[in-house]
């Protein structure tokens, strides 16, 4: 080979490499500089807000770990993948938790990870363990690990969403949702926090479920700007207002009556018409009218120009409404606002706690007012009685300790009492609710003291 | 250059008319082929060698690059094995081990251990001889001043030129008071000054009675120090006998002197030719090894296979 | 402790060694014999003769000097390439391993595991990746440079060479492995919440055996599966005669610990530690754990005394203390006491602990190591420093197979021919032994891949015909290979102590530390001889 040829060769190489460079060029060139226009890569990512600094917080810790790794990321997480499961399955709750993390930290803009493990954490983790205390312990891990994909993804709507459910779903409804709520007030591990709540999930000692309204309006808040991916958006937006509705509901199951449970109901009545109710959707069905959940009439008319749109919006309302429960949360809470109607509920209350301790004349003139109240009041809101709710399975356990306060006392239950109707139409209801009013009297003769 | 002579005149094969010393190595019949992955003959390196090196000689292998010589060399120390024939080196094999403790070796480029200092180096190379401790200083004193790099020795071979490498390379061949050195290549990579030196070593250690085995391509050297040489040609031996009966032509004379004026040259003519000389040159002397040299390389392109007689 | 191995025995497996060395031997000896005859005829048989000959004499003329020499050659050497600049790595770890593992939530006791756990696995890949480098590039290089050509060319065996370059580079390993053992002891102290550092501890368990009744009462070898994927642990039901009942050899008082109750005074008390599991079929009273009861048996005259009756601390385990003198409750016996030394340690010294769970329709998940009689602790270091040994130990072994692979490969192949080894050793052991143990339906490799393609379930049989013959066969072949593969790897989780130390346990010197010493030297011996043997059958020349 003689020399030109070797220069010649050289040039043609040169000539590739530029050539490939101009797509690199086109592509990669980054954005931000006064006087370049950004790669096609570039725009692209800010145009779907795909940038580490669009996401949220930029984790010195990850970068530095997924530069060390260069591109093998994947292969990385694949394998502690595999070790989580493997811990898992082991038992070995420490190393799985702190692999998740590990995972984290590789893939922290990757939201269903987060979304997974904390489920893992606070609900699967959780679960296995035999102390209520333990337990409460794993449900916080699982929170706190979410809160921290909530910073690190500081756009993302779908995470507080979350957030909000372990704090008011897990906490409130589970089984164990006694000492969970109120664990997240006085913490049980009392060395470290002293009776307190654990400030990193409940800084200022409230209700679960008013911590957990917090986060979904966080996330409503966020949802504004980035789609969420989990409900129907009617739904995923209903939930700060429904978590009024479960802390009213969870005051009174607590045996809290009066005017703090009634304020809560009329919170919970207001936020629902005044706030949820006049959100304005666009919704698929008819995509050319504003719609919300609290239309009157002439609302409907006011947003439509024909009569196929008028009845297509009107068609829209209902189903959404029934989608949501829009009409009887309405009902409920306007119902349970009203002051008879909290009365009917303190009077069964006390009556099954007059029941335990054996005071019968005055458990019978309570649960007797409280059937009757109770009986008004359903015949203000009849709607009520269409829906399966627990608002009927206290009617129902209201009936059931009346009948056995009768029978403690040798008196025969009479025919007309107040709630026949929900008696004879729920029959089918009465071994849960029986079952759980027995177990709940034998609980309440077993600690005597706790009120 | 003082040998024992011995003046022979007889066909090359039978070399035990060479030398008086008792053999110190004999080689018979040994082949070497370099074989590929898969096992089948790549290069047949040596042809059937067989020779004898007398102790307290100095031994020259001959030949241009790639004739064999390097691969006679690492066949006698066990290095490579043998395809065919034998060695016997001291008396023992050549894969013997227990042999080494009598031999010196310097290979062709200095193989050393770039990260050791000249004296950890020889102290390293004393060990494996297991001279005890004060004999190793001793003797680390003394080669380093012999081979003149004690002013280096506590530096690290890898800053040491080439020509400093190969001193401390001979050094370690010397370490245990060899019987039988082997020098590949000796005076490689040394300067005018350092050449001199070497062959003055040589022919020092010649003295002490050692037997020398060096291979070389720089004919002059081998003309200086050897008692005997052969030259290899394509792993055949071509030429073995003694340099001096090699390189003299039978039906002439040589006289050598200072350089002559004209005038003292034409006188000498003249009282030779009154002896009745005829033919007389009277010119500078040329190394006639290396017309020897190149007679044989160019011989042995045209006739392959073939012994050449001078 | 999850984890609990069986105790080695140590003749068996010496015998058992000394077996497979002999046979490879004797098989290796017949072949080359054979070869040699074959090729060279008598001529050949004598020079195989001598050549064994030489072999033996170079075996027998090690020189420690000479090894010193090459030794440390090999250790400068090592040291001059730089080899410490792990410690560089080392440091950098120890510098932001705090931030990926520290966890402000994290429960002490789950600090100690994590920490631990990575310090030892960090510390014993990262050695095990530094040795296996140089140990693999050593002889190559060598070769390639040729400067082995000045060392073989003077007395120095072959098999000195290949010896000492081990027990250089092991030097280097050891110089490594000291200077971060000590550091990471140190980290480990500062880096452990002060809450856990109670948990930095070496327990001196005493072991016993285990086995259940059912709920009639009948003796069974495991208890009832509640559908747990891992079957490590079996359970018992609560309120019936379900029990898991250990059985402790040579008790005595020497066993006695201090204990300090929960009021706060000190007495003698044989200290038991438990780990169960619970499992509730039905939720039952949640204001506390499931309840259990030990019961101390005497097979002798069938005394059965209940010690206590306390509530289980799932996934955390708990201490209590047996006091010496325990009250009988039953009608006959009550308000007699018994001596546990005295009158419930059966004549043959052993101590039977009953465990009941008193919880009806509960379940309480034990496996062996879930009870022991917890000795006086002994200082956590003193189970670092083992664990670190087993790390040392396995350094030693990449080290012997890394110089190993060196001599008959290049150096790229001997990392990758010793990496793969430690590799598959360390990671599919357990899923060899599965395949090996033909419980997995659906045929060996071939006869899975056809049954895949063409969509048969594993329970249908394969047709009879030639074909099937062919892949039942080939599948037969290749299970014999890999029982060959799985029986020439080492059993590398003898190695690994983590998970003693990470549990606070002493390491067990039966079940770890010695079977890790005797499964290095018997790959040590092996590795030098075959390393010795290529490196002698080798001309230094190759490129």
């Amino acid at each position: 080979m003689n020399q030109s040829e070797s220069r010649f060769r050289k040039l043609v190489y040169l000539g590739f490499i530029v050539l490939l460079l101009i797509p690199i060029v086109v592509l990669g060139m980054p954005g931000g500089g006064k006087f370049s226009t950004p790669g096609v890569l570039s725009s692209m990512r800010s145009e779907f807000e795909l940038g580490e600094s669009d996401i949220g917080k930029i984790d010195p810790t990850s970068a530095a770990m997924n530069m060390v790794l260069l591109g093998f990321r994947g292969i990385a997480v694949n394998s502690l993948w595999a070790s989580v499961e493997h811990y898992k399955n082991t038992k070995n709750w420490a190393q799985m938790k702190s692999t998740s993390d590990a995972i984290i930290r590789l893939q922290p803009h990757f939201i269903s990870v987060w979304r997974f493990t904390s489920w893992n954490l606070a609900f699967n983790v959780s679960a296995e363990w035999d102390s209520v205390k333990d337990r409460f312990h794993w449900v916080k891990e699982g929170a706190k690990f979410l809160q921290n994909g909530i910073d690190i993804n500081a756009k993302n709507p779908d995470l507080a969403w979350e957030e909000g459910r372990i704090i008011g779903f897990k906490i409130g409804m589970s089984d164990e949702s006694r000492y969970f709520r109120k664990y997240f007030k006085s913490d049980p591990d009392v060395e470290q926090f002293k009776g307190g709540p654990d400030p990193k999930i409940n800084e200022q000692a409230l209700d679960n479920y008013l911590v957990a309204r917090d986060w979904y309006i966080k996330a409503n808040d966020r949802e504004l700007n980035q789609r969420q991916r989990i409900l129907d958006r009617t739904l995923f937006r209903s939930y700060p207002a429904r978590s009024y509705f479960d802390y009213a509901a969870a005051l009174q199951k607590d045996g809290v009556f009066g005017e703090q449970t009634r304020v809560a109901w009329d919170d919970a009545y207001r936020d629902w018409t005044t706030k949820y109710g006049r959100e304005i959707f666009r919704v698929p069905e008819i995509p050319e009218a504003e719609m919300w959940m609290e239309m009157s009439e002439d609302d409907i008319s006011g947003q439509v120009k024909t009569g196929d749109e008028e009845r297509r919006l009107r068609k829209a309302v209902d189903d959404y409404q029934k989608i949501v429960n829009y009409r009887y949360w309405r009902d409920r809470a306007r119902c349970e606002r009203d002051p008879q109607m909290a009365d009917a509920h303190r009077e069964i209350y006390e009556a099954q706690v007059a029941y335990g301790e054996q005071r019968l004349t005055e458990a019978k003139a309570l649960v007797e007012s409280g059937m009757k109240n109770f009986g008004d009041m359903l015949k203000k809101y009849p709607d009520l009685l269409a829906v399966d709710d627990l608002l009927l399975e206290d009617a129902l356990t209201a009936v059931l300790m009346w009948q056995y306060i009768l029978k403690l006392s040798g008196d025969t239950p009479t025919d007309d009492y107040p709630l026949k109707v929900i008696w004879d139409s729920q029959q089918g209801r009465l071994p849960d609710v029986q079952a759980r009013l027995d177990r709940w009297l034998l609980e309440q003769s077993r600690n005597p003291d706790k009120k | 250059m003082s040998t024992d002579v011995a003046t022979s005149t007889a066909a090359f094969g039978s070399s035990t008319q060479f030398s008086a010393g008792e053999p110190v190595i004999s080689i018979r019949n040994l082949s070497k082929d370099y074989r590929d992955f898969w096992g089948r003959p790549k290069v047949k390196a040596l042809k059937s060698l067989t020779m004898e090196v007398r102790k307290g000689e100095v031994f020259g292998l001959l030949g241009p690059n790639g004739s064999g010589k390097t691969t006679t060399m690492k066949l006698l120390l066990g290095l490579l094995f043998p395809t065919e024939g034998e060695i016997s080196i001291l008396g023992r094999p050549a894969t013997d081990v227990s042999k080494n403790e009598r031999i010196g070796y310097l290979p062709e480029e200095s193989y050393l251990y770039r990260f050791l200092n000249a004296e950890e180096t020889l102290d390293f190379y004393g060990r494996l001889f297991r001279l005890p401790a004060n004999v190793r200083k001793q003797r680390t004193e003394e080669l380093l001043e012999l081979v003149k790099v004690s002013h280096a020795r506590k530096r690290q071979l890898k800053e040491y030129s080439k020509g400093m490498t190969r001193r401390i390379g001979l050094a370690q061949a010397l370490i245990n008071d060899p019987e039988l050195i082997l020098l590949d290549e000796p005076t490689s990579g040394l300067d005018p000054l350092g050449n001199r030196d070497m062959k003055d070593l040589i022919i020092k250690l010649k003295e002490q009675g050692k037997t020398i085995v060096m291979c070389s391509h720089l004919l002059a050297d081998v003309q200086d120090v050897c008692d005997r040489i052969a030259i290899l040609y394509g792993g055949e031996l071509k030429v073995m006998g003694r340099v001096d009966e090699l390189v003299k032509e039978q039906d002439a004379t040589q006289i050598r002197s200072s350089k002559l004026s004209d005038a003292a040259a034409a006188e000498v003519r003249e009282v030779l030719r009154k002896h009745g000389a005829t033919d007389v040159q009277i010119d500078q002397p040329t190394s006639s090894l290396e017309d020897l040299f190149l007679r044989t390389v160019q011989e042995s392109k045209e006739r392959p296979g073939r012994r050449i007689s001078v | 402790m999850d984890f609990l191995p069986d105790v080695f025995n140590i003749s068996q497996a010496v015998g058992q060694w000394l077996l497979v060395l002999l046979v490879g031997l004797v098989s290796i000896l017949f072949i080359t014999f054979v070869s040699a005859l074959i090729g060279g005829g008598v001529k050949g048989a004598s020079r195989y003769g001598d050549s064994l000959v030489e072999s033996l004499s170079d075996l027998v003329s090690v020189s420690s000097t000479r090894c010193y020499a090459l030794a440390k050659l090999t250790f400068t050497e090592a040291i001059r390439r730089k080899a410490l600049f792990v410690f560089v790595i080392f440091a950098i770890l120890f510098m932001f391993a705090g931030w990926f593992i520290s966890d402000s939530n994290q429960r002490p006791k789950e600090a100690v595991k994590v920490h631990v756990t990575f310090i030892l696995n960090s510390l014993s890949w990262l050695t095990m990746i530094v040795m296996l480098l140089l140990s693999c590039i050593g002889i190559p290089e060598d070769i390639r440079l040729r400067s082995i050509h000045t060392v073989v060319t003077k007395p120095a065996r072959r098999f000195e060479i290949v010896l000492s370059r081990m027990l250089g580079y092991i030097g280097v390993g050891t110089l490594l492995l000291g200077v971060m053992s000590v550091t990471s002891l140190i980290w480990i102290y500062r880096q452990v919440p002060e809450a856990a550092r109670s948990e930095l501890t070496a327990r001196q368990p005493i072991w016993g055996d285990i086995s259940f009744l059912d709920r009639v009462g009948t003796l069974t070898n495991a208890g009832i599966n509640v559908g747990d994927i891992w079957d490590f642990r079996s359970y018992i039901e609560g309120a019936t005669k379900g029990r898991a009942i250990w059985r402790f050899e040579n008790v005595t008082p020497e066993m006695l610990t201090t204990v300090t109750s929960e009021s706060g005074e000190k007495k003698e008390a044989l200290r038991l530690e438990s780990r169960f599991e619970a499992f509730r079929s039905h939720k039952g009273n949640m204001n506390r754990g499931l309840n259990f009861q030990y019961i101390i048996l005497n097979p002798d005259n069938k005394l059965e005394v209940p010690a206590a009756t306390l509530q289980v601390a799932e996934f955390i385990g708990r201490t209590d203390g047996i006091p010496r003198k325990l009250a009988g409750v039953t009608a006959e016996d009550s308000g007699k006491i018994y001596d546990l030394f005295d009158d419930l340690v059966a004549k043959d010294g052993s101590l039977t602990v009953a465990v009941a769970c008193t919880d009806p329709g509960q379940y309480l998940g034990m496996a062996k190591p879930d009870l022991f009689i917890r000795l006086p602790d002994a200082p956590f270091a003193l189970s670092f420093f083992k664990a670190m040994l087993g790390i040392w130990l396995f350094m030693v072994l990449t080290v012997a197979l890394g110089v190993t692979a060196s001599t008959f490969v290049k150096g790229p192949f001997a990392i990758m021919v010793t990496f793969t080894f430690i590799m598959v050793g360390n990671t599919a052991r357990e899923f060899m032994d599965k395949l090996l143990s033909n419980k997995w339906t659906g045929g060996g490799l071939f006869e899975s891949a056809y049954r895949i393609l063409t969509y048969m379930n594993d329970t249908t049989e394969l047709p009879n015909n030639p074909g099937t013959q062919l892949i039942k066969w080939v599948d037969w072949m290749l299970n014999g290979f890999l029982w060959l593969v799985q029986q020439i790897l080492p059993n590398f989780s003898y190695f690994n102590m983590a998970g003693y130390v990470a549990n606070g346990f002493d390491v067990d010197n039966m079940r770890s530390l010695v079977p890790a010493i005797v499964v290095t030297i018997g790959y040590l011996i092996p590795c030098v001889l075959i390393g010795y043997y290529c490196l002698r059958s080798r001309e230094l020349e190759a490129k």
